[in-house]
């Protein structure tokens, strides 16, 4: 079992516990230690490079401290909630054609991190959690990331130019692939701590917000941060991705403006450097800034006003939803 | 979302709002959220992002460490 002391609410501190699950189950054999020594590997190098993301990958653990319980019980829900989005990176990745190994490799290691998630998750009645209670958080789980394979799956339909792609939809997608996994990962560290059910909706609404709100924050970044990666150059797939930037451009302007927009996008994704310049101006001239501002502002909102509801405005909890999009916290000001 | 997409751009946009009749069909939330926000969406210089804090980008945490039966070894 995972032992007390492993469980805490930082994102490396729960790497021993992954290994133990892992060399539990395949170092008995030497077929099962080399792929357990990949699977090492790739949970190890998420935990150095995930610093910058620890209160989302903590959710469940900080969830449950500030709702009272003892983030230690929580921490097999943790790991098992980082095992998961490290799982859906890792696909995300191989659909977007971004890794530089085999799919078939980099597919074996996602599915074998989600079987480790759910190993971690059984982990929980070792910590005296009544098994019942364990069976609805994996029932939960199963229903979550179930949407988020759904969204995903009209995320890449979008791509293939098989569904037109507007803001409404967007959102619908965000909810799907971002909103419902953290719905979960904060509904269950309330239950974890004992929570009732009340409390436990208004935390699952403040997860999905700002699951929303995360995705927003991409979007923002992938068009406008200085450092980012752009989404509108060449080898990205922004062109058919639904970034809301575009969406939300190509909905609300004229035909003529629409098409010359198009036709940027277009050369932007051929490694054209001037069109891609064009094209962000653009979506900056049409308004597109304000309005992933006014959108997040929207799930900032519901996501406090979930908290209220829970009567458990924590200056933690609204901390993680300021870091997400710092140029929300700065247009409030 | 979508109306709340239009009544933005024309606010953006400074065309008149063709489309009040939309505003009362947004929610009392996104009312909220358009008030908060309308003195950055009406004035003047609209990158926002040039004037807004972008905080540190998140890193790419899941490049892929070396498999040990990579395909270089294998």
């Amino acid at each position: 079992m995972l032992q007390a002391g492993q469980s805490n609410t930082s994102q490396g501190g729960h790497q021993p516990a992954v290994s133990q699950l892992i060399q539990a189950v395949l170092n008995e054999r030497t077929l099962g230690a080399a792929y357990g020594q990949q699977l090492v590997k790739i949970v190890d190098r998420s935990a150095e490079q995930d610093a910058s993301d620890s209160a989302i990958g903590a959710l469940p653990s900080l969830v449950c401290e500030v709702s009272g319980g003892n983030p230690g019980r929580a921490g097999p829900v943790t790991i098992t909630w980082q095992l998961l989005r490290l799982a859906a990176k890792l696909f995300d990745d191989v659909e977007d054609g971004e890794v530089s190994y085999p799919s078939a490799e980099v597919i074996n290691l996602a599915t074998g991190l989600i079987f480790l998630a759910e190993l971690s998750l059984a982990e929980l009645l070792q910590h005296n959690v009544p098994p019942d209670r364990v069976e609805r958080l994996a029932q939960a789980l199963n229903r979550a990331w179930l949407w988020a394979c759904a969204g995903q799956q009209a995320d890449l339909a979008c791509q293939a130019g098989m569904m037109n792609l507007d803001p409404d939809t967007w959102l619908e997608i965000a909810l799907a692939k971002s909103g419902e996994p953290c719905a979960w990962a904060a509904w269950a560290g309330a239950l974890v701590a004992d929570a009732g059910e009340q409390t436990l909706t208004c935390y699952r609404e403040y997860g999905r917000h700002l699951g929303v709100l995360l995705q927003v924050a991409d979007d923002w970044n992938g068009i406008w941060h200085p450092r980012g990666a752009s989404d509108l150059a060449a080898g990205r797939r922004c062109t058919q991705r639904p970034n809301l930037a575009v969406c939300y451009a190509l909905s609300v302007t004229k035909a003529e403006e629409r098409s010359r927009l198009e036709a940027l996008l277009a050369q932007a994704a051929q490694g054209d450097s001037t069109a891609e310049a064009h094209a962000r101006q653009l979506l900056t001239d049409l308004g597109a800034q304000g309005y992933l501002l006014v959108v997040a502002q929207v799930q900032h909102q519901q996501a406090i006003a979930a908290l209220r509801d829970a009567n458990c405005l924590s200056p933690r909890l609204t901390a993680v939803l300021d870091q997400v999009l710092p140029a929300l916290s700065c247009a409030r000001k | 979302m979508n109306k709340l997409a239009h009544v933005v751009h024309d606010l953006v946009t400074g065309e008149t709002v063709t489309r009040i009749d939309a505003l009362p069909n947004l929610s009392s939330l996104e009312q909220a959220a358009l008030a908060d926000l309308l003195f950055l969406l009406r004035r003047p210089p609209r990158d926002l992002a040039a004037s807004l804090a972008q905080g540190p980008l998140p890193i790419d945490w899941l490049n892929l460490p070396p498999l040990v039966c990579g395909p270089t070894q294998s």
